[in-house]
């Protein structure tokens, strides 16, 4: 009897771990495995060992099928449908059935002719395919302005900086190489060529779009294509041009087609406010966290013995020569990839981003020892180095114990600041500017991380 | 199970292949191809996983496609393309193997008898190797372990990793495709996954060199 219970036990805890890694328990059961994950070491492993094995199965080969497979498979579906027509037309009278016949296989010879000639036209790429090449790589985009002069403007507003900030965005000179081998006539077959089976389907699907669209459409996206090429700031409206499509590839198709729809100016408003808002946050794990503390370490009580002394004090060559060697450690510490985002930033936001993280590890590292402890020291340095004026001014406005209480929460994160940034007069300047105009978008970013991944959207490739 | 108009509107909305089988319904080939194209590669590594011969899976994804064909005029959008595709899948796989049972082929994927299907003096090799500790994890060497280790799973545990796996279906999805309860699917696929960590986590953990 106990046994029986025991099994079933043990049953019910492997389909709860194995549902909540998932994500097919609600969030109250969800919430109940991880306070159990937290405190249950054994039951810890079980599902480690579960992610382990199941993440193991991307090893498995995936198979790719060629063009071949598709013409053998579009011939076999040619002839059973041409003799499911002779076998159910067999018990008909003889006069219908030839009717009958000839009818439905002048429907299949249609149908078959359309495939042959759509095959035809990716076969010989001398025609429709090639000779709009350019047009149908990026059908997206032409499609989603009206005229050189959206672009003119957003490259005033921008400049030719990358505007994403996305790890896994396309490298904008890759993407800028491409797009010129497709646009050159004389290159357009050899780019052709090295494509692979993935890239020759979206590339096939992209040409029944632009061939479901009407003439007067057609001719549309061609002209602007000549547009662009005849102006000559051609290649900064073209890098312009190649930017909005990765910008544009981060909002949800709702959103796309609001902003098409959306007369000039106000779209390029739009677009630079968005684009200026992005959230540049650069996170990381906690092993690059302790592994950029441990190297930051030693640095620490020097610059703290420096601007020791009572309250926050600024002595600009000094700290600023500090201020730089920090930066230098941290940006040597910091993983390859995340090195090229923190690159990226302004001197600014890379200060604040290294603080934040100084804070982080400190906090890590004293939960670990004192966990809900934070010392007076700790909450000292933290109130002078990060604390913008704005939230520093109410602090001090409140009662020692509120004060105190407030530090420790936005210290632990827990409450935000009211200014952003941690320079004072910078924090406000910032502030304006913050935070995406209202509905504007959720944006990938690189500060996407793989802990707890969700499940991946439905229909998405298995793994190569 | 009759469809409702709305469900209908709803997966029209929200699935472009159900789209374009829509367009394949008004005999439309080239949405047909696309479709093909789309969905070719992935069906032919679900089937060859689950029967086990690529040769094989390559013919029974051309019937799996016959038979949307032959569907087309019937089709009524109940759910998402890829949900009805997979259905077709497995009965069409499952037809095979039975077929292949009653001729007696050989096949490379085990026969179904149980929980844990798989050659067991396989399996203890298998396990064995994980818990050397001075070996090194092979890339090709590890593949191969996980192929044994799937291969092992019976038939149904097997499509059901395959469908969560690498075509994300949802629990719900996967019974409908397999025709059974979501919480059958739960059941399923909890005593699939505990098997795939009983063979594949010694190796996993023993197998490699260990992290310093």
């Amino acid at each position: 009897m106990n046994n029986q219970s025991s099994s079933d036990d043990q049953t019910r805890q492997l389909e709860e771990i194995v549902a909540y890694l998932d994500g097919e328990l609600s969030p109250q059961e969800s919430a109940q495995v991880e306070r159990r994950l937290a405190s249950d070491e054994t039951y810890r492993q079980k599902l480690q060992g579960m992610q382990r094995a199941w993440a193991a199965l991307d090893e498995l080969p995936a198979a790719t099928v060629d063009d071949q497979f598709a013409q053998t498979t579009l011939e076999l579906v040619v002839k059973t449908a041409r003799s499911d027509v002779e076998q159910r037309t067999q018990a008909l009278p003889v006069q219908r059935r030839r009717q009958r016949i000839s009818t439905v296989l002048l429907v299949t010879a249609a149908a078959l002719l359309g495939a042959l000639v759509f095959r035809l036209a990716w076969e010989n790429p001398n025609r429709a395919l090639v000779a709009d090449l350019p047009i149908i790589q990026y059908i997206d985009i032409y499609s989603q302005f009206h005229d050189v002069e959206f672009l003119r403007q957003l490259r005033q507003h921008l400049g030719a900086g990358h505007w994403s900030l996305d790890a896994d965005a396309e490298q904008p000179t890759d993407h800028f190489d491409q797009f010129h081998l497709v646009a050159d006539a004389e290159k357009r077959q050899a780019w052709l060529d090295t494509l692979e089976v993935d890239e020759r389907v979206t590339l096939r699907a992209k040409f029944n779009r632009f061939r479901s669209m009407s003439e007067a459409q057609q001719d549309r996206l061609r002209a602007l294509h000549q547009q662009i090429e005849s102006e000559p700031d051609v290649i900064e409206l073209q890098q312009t041009m190649l930017e909005y499509q990765q910008w544009l590839n981060d909002l949800p198709p709702s959103k796309q087609f609001e902003l098409r729809e959306t007369p000039r100016q106000k779209r390029v408003q739009e677009v630079v406010a968005d684009v200026q808002s992005v959230d540049r946050s650069i996170e990381l794990t906690p092993e690059e966290l302790q592994r950029l503390f441990r190297a930051v370490r030693p640095y620490l009580p020097e610059m703290r013995e420096r601007t020791r002394g009572g309250m926050p004090r600024r002595v600009p060559g000094r700290n600023m020569q500090d201020r730089r060697e920090l930066l230098r450690v941290v940006h040597d510490a910091l993983p390859e990839e995340k090195r090229e985002q923190f690159d990226r930033l302004t001197p600014e936001e890379q200060w604040q981003h290294s603080m934040g993280w100084l804070r982080q590890a400190r906090l890590r590292e004293s939960d670990r020892r004192r966990p809900d402890q934070v010392s007076e020291q700790e909450l000292e340095e933290f109130f002078v180095e990060e604390v913008d004026a704005a939230t520093k001014e109410e602090l001090l406005a409140m009662p020692r114990d509120k004060m105190q209480h407030q530090l420790r929460q936005l210290y632990r994160g827990n409450l935000p600041m009211r200014g952003w940034g941690m320079f004072g007069d910078q924090g406000e300047r910032e502030r304006g500017r913050r935070g995406p105009p209202p509905g504007m978008r959720e944006r990938r970013g690189p500060h996407r991380f793989p802990e707890g991944p969700p499940r991946p959207p439905p229909g998405e490739r298995p793994p190569n | 199970m009759a469809t409702s108009e709305s469900t209908a509107q709803r997966y029209t909305a929200q699935d472009p292949d159900v789209r374009l089988m829509l367009q394949v319904r008004d005999d439309n080939a080239a949405a047909f191809e696309e479709l093909m194209q789309r969905y070719q590669s992935r069906l032919v590594s679900l089937l060859a996983h689950l029967v086990g011969r690529r040769d094989l899976a390559e013919d029974l994804a051309q019937d799996v496609f016959l038979r949307v064909y032959r569907a087309r005029k019937r089709y009524v959008p109940g759910s998402k393309f890829s949900t009805w595709l997979y259905t077709i899948a497995n009965n069409v796989a499952s037809n095979a193997r039975r077929g292949m049972a009653r001729r007696k082929e050989i096949n490379l994927v085990n026969k179904d008898s149980g929980e844990m299907s798989g050659n067991p003096l396989d399996a203890a090799a298998l396990a064995a190797s994980g818990l050397m500790p001075t070996r090194q994890l092979d890339k090709a060497e590890l593949r191969e372990i996980v192929k044994l280790a799937i291969s092992a799973l019976n038939e149904r545990q097997r499509m059901a990793v395959l469908l969560n796996k690498f075509e994300h279906l949802s629990y719900e999805e996967i019974a409908e495709v397999m025709q059974m309860s979501p919480s059958a699917i739960k059941s399923l696929l909890s005593r699939a996954r505990a098997n795939l960590r009983e063979v594949l986590d010694p190796y996993l953990q023993h197998g490699a060199p260990l992290d310093i």
